[in-house]
């Protein structure tokens, strides 16, 4: 993947309002169809980058390139955009409404009209089709502004904040069509605060705050970059005395079960395994990977540090 | 289809299907006619005859209360009956007595009897009749003769003509004014119901948060373009439709009413305008000189070029609206819901509403100076120059005008652009005018 040509790249990007810096020289790349997080704290930038991707508004510095090209005004239909703050028309029937934002992505009427029912059959909404939206529940609301992002098969998808306002079951059916679109090949950028879908679903982060990137790359690396070395042991029997390269942080016992966390200065854990077998009955043992959750407000608070 | 074609379309067909918009497009004519026919109906349907019982104890009324549609005059039978009992019982009729001895220089002791209240047309018409009965008394005492009085009194019409340099136009100040100030109301309305339906048409969309998705397909010019013009098309529909409805059922309504009825109803016009008491010939010369007066108005609208004025209407309102428009637009933008308009809305109202203020003064003059340069200033011009547009204006001032409006509304089309591409991104923020202003020189 890393010696194909990057699906969107942003290079060098920057954006000054009047009394901030939005971006400071912004980069990253993502490759074609990866699903990618762009994450950081509320005001980090976030918003401003993907109005520059949508060509909402334009850079004072640097370029984004789609494909190896510029983007271009008429690049806008082969990208699908939900913004975090959306809205419809209130007093619009949904079909309607959808036809039209379809429509202004660059579909005719009877590609919209085709695609329109493809997707309301998907989601199983037809009987909405002649629905105002002021008769709806927030939550159909969002399903329906997620079919209207995707309507005109974009090749890039930005979803800002796609989860807030749905429950568990209609989040999990979100996140089946997010990765059903990435396996038919579309690139999406996954801007959100939560976490945990960030560890389901993004192969590649980039981490923004304060205007800049201060952590971008492939999520495993990532955590092995954060990783402490610490394994959590749980075993049978009384543990013997370690050597240097080891060092128990915390023990515990739990129900004849005991637990300890060892941190491996030195070596592997199969050395620590090595160590430990002739003493105790080993049930198991399990790198401490540290949670995104951790890893953003660790790398923010540093940086703020 | 362009973008911003489909976007006209939108905006025209979701306001074109509108309940409201059909309520309002068909009730329009239906008020405008009725102004007309209400009158017509009226005295037509105005069977609900009043009888007045006259007790003329001085005798000096013999035969002087003459009867009219809807009021009859009966003079009472010597001999008194017990007329307050059977009143009683009776409905629309009255008893009018007039005392035996009355001071004629102080004429009192008229008194008036019924269960229901006496009109105020009936009360006209009798008060009328017994002033001007005690003047014809008056007038015999002094010697002199009713003819002569008549003949002192002149009737002056003047005849306008306009001096052009083809020669003489018969001009025509009634129908002009009249044309003019309603083209200028007219105006003053669409320009402020339209402007205002763009107005909330952006709040509704910034609002409701539509904005961003729009924003990423389209560029916020040609959101702002698709709207003033979608809405344009809306204008211009609803004012075909009231002007041709308005005239299908005047025309209708017309047609129902016979010649004859008609000629009846003129003359009960001019009866219960209180031309009863005078001599037969005079209430007939008044009868013919009103009639008169309701064609000549018809005359008058002939010597006015309507196409040309209606040409003009439509060029100085689609120019006015969209200066307009584009302005109420920039105001929506700025905003996050419609009750903070108010302040920002100002700076709109004012000129529409000091044009409406000078339209009123040009009628008196239409070719003053005022009249001049506020038929110059665009934000301005729509207003006054319809108001002149019947008096004739000058070829060059005319185009002079024209050239301005059209450089007047891309004026303002340029800056609301500039103010709604940074407005319509600009949440939870509330914006003085300088905020606004700085907008225009971001980049």
């Amino acid at each position: 993947m890393s010696n194909q040509e990057p699906f969107l790249s942003v290079q060098q990007v920057v954006k000054r309002y009047q009394k901030h810096t939005a971006l400071n020289g912004v980069s990253f790349d993502i490759p074609q169809g990866a699903i990618f997080g762009l994450l950081g704290p509320n005001g980090a930038g976030k918003t401003t980058l993907i109005r520059i991707i949508n060509q909402i508004i334009g850079p004072d510095e640097g370029q984004i390139l789609l494909n190896g090209q510029p983007l271009r005004q008429a690049d806008v239909r082969r990208i699908g955009y939900l913004p975090e703050e959306r809205g419809l028309y209130k007093k619009m029937k949904i079909g309607e409404q959808a036809l039209y934002l379809a429509r202004l992505r660059g579909l005719t009427q009877a590609e919209a009209r085709e695609r329109v029912k493809y997707w309301f059959e998907k989601f199983e909404i037809q009987s909405w089709y002649h629905k105002k939206v002021e008769e709806l529940s927030k939550g159909m609301q969002q399903k329906v502004q997620f079919v209207c992002t995707v309507l005109h098969r974009p090749e890039l998808i930005i979803l800002d904040e796609p989860f807030s306002g749905f429950d568990p079951i209609n989040a999990e059916l979100l996140k089946q069509e997010i990765l059903y679109l990435r396996d038919e090949g579309a690139t999406i950028i996954f801007s959100t605060h939560r976490m945990e879908s960030v560890e389901e679903l993004c192969e590649r982060i980039a981490l923004i705050n304060q205007a800049q990137v201060v952590l971008e790359g492939n999520t495993r690396d990532i955590k092995r970059q954060f990783s402490t070395n610490s394994y959590l042991l749980r075993y049978e029997g009384e543990l013997p005395a370690l050597s240097e390269q080891f060092e128990v942080t915390h023990s515990q016992s739990q129900l004849g079960m005991n637990e300890s966390m060892i941190t491996i200065h030195q070596g592997n854990a199969n050395h620590l395994l090595q160590q430990v077998m002739g003493s105790v009955t080993v049930h198991t043992l399990e790198e401490q990977i540290p949670s995104f959750n951790e890893i953003f407000i660790r790398t923010v608070k540093n940086q703020g540090a | 289809m362009s973008k911003v074609g489909i976007i006209i379309e939108r905006e025209f067909m979701t306001r074109v299907k509108n309940k409201q918009f059909i309520i309002l497009t068909l009730l329009g004519p239906l008020l405008i006619s009725l102004v007309v026919i209400v009158p017509l109906l009226i005295g037509m349907f105005n069977d609900d005859n009043q009888t007045i019982w006259v007790d003329d104890q001085s005798g000096l009324f013999v035969n002087e209360f003459q009867s009219t549609t809807g009021l009859t005059f009966l003079p009472l039978e010597a001999g008194g009956v017990d007329w307050q009992d059977s009143l009683k019982n009776a409905e629309n009729t009255g008893m009018l007595v007039i005392p035996e001895q009355f001071d004629l220089y102080k004429p009192e002791g008229f008194t008036y009897y019924s269960t229901n209240p006496l009109g105020v047309g009936a009360k006209d018409n009798i008060t009328s009749t017994i002033r001007n009965r005690i003047e014809a008394i008056k007038l015999q005492e002094s010697g002199l003769s009713k003819s002569f009085i008549d003949s002192l009194k002149s009737k002056v019409s003047i005849e306008t003509f306009k001096l052009t340099e083809t020669g003489v136009e018969n001009s025509s100040t009634n129908a002009s004014t009249g044309l003019g100030f309603a083209g200028a109301f007219v105006m003053y309305l669409f320009i402020f119901i339209y402007g205002t339906m763009v107005l909330r048409g952006v709040v509704e969309e910034k609002s409701n948060r539509i904005m961003e998705v729009m924003v990423s397909s389209v560029r916020p010019f040609e959101m702002m373009l698709g709207k003033i013009l979608g809405i344009a098309a809306v204008g211009l529909l609803q004012f075909t439709l009231w002007i041709l409805l308005s005239f299908g059922i005047i025309t209708v309504a017309q047609s129902a009413l016979s010649p004859d009825t008609q000629q009846e109803i003129v003359a009960a016009n001019a009866e219960t305008r209180g031309v009863g008491m005078l001599d037969p010939e005079v209430q007939a010369e008044v009868a013919a000189s009103q009639e008169d007066m309701g064609l000549s108005f018809i005359d008058e609208l002939k010597t006015v070029n309507l196409p040309y004025f209606v040409g003009m209407f439509l060029f100085y309102f689609l120019t006015g609206y969209l200066l307009y428009a584009a302005l109420f637009a920039a105001v929506g933008s700025a905003v996050d819901n419609e009750t903070d308009t108010q302040q920002l809305l100002f700076p709109i109202t004012v000129p529409i509403i000091i044009a409406i203020i000078v339209a009123q003064m040009v009628i008196q003059n239409p070719t003053s100076g005022v009249a001049f340069w506020f038929s110059m200033i665009p934000l301005t011009a729509p207003i006054v120059m319809i108001v002149r547009i019947p008096f004739g204006v000058p070829g060059w001032e005319l185009a002079l005008s024209m050239v301005l409006m059209i450089g007047g509304f891309l004026f303002t089309t340029w800056i609301a652009a500039r103010i709604y591409r940074i407005g319509v991104l600009m949440y939870g923020k509330k914006v003085s005018l300088k905020e606004i202003g700085k907008w225009l020189f971001y980049r």
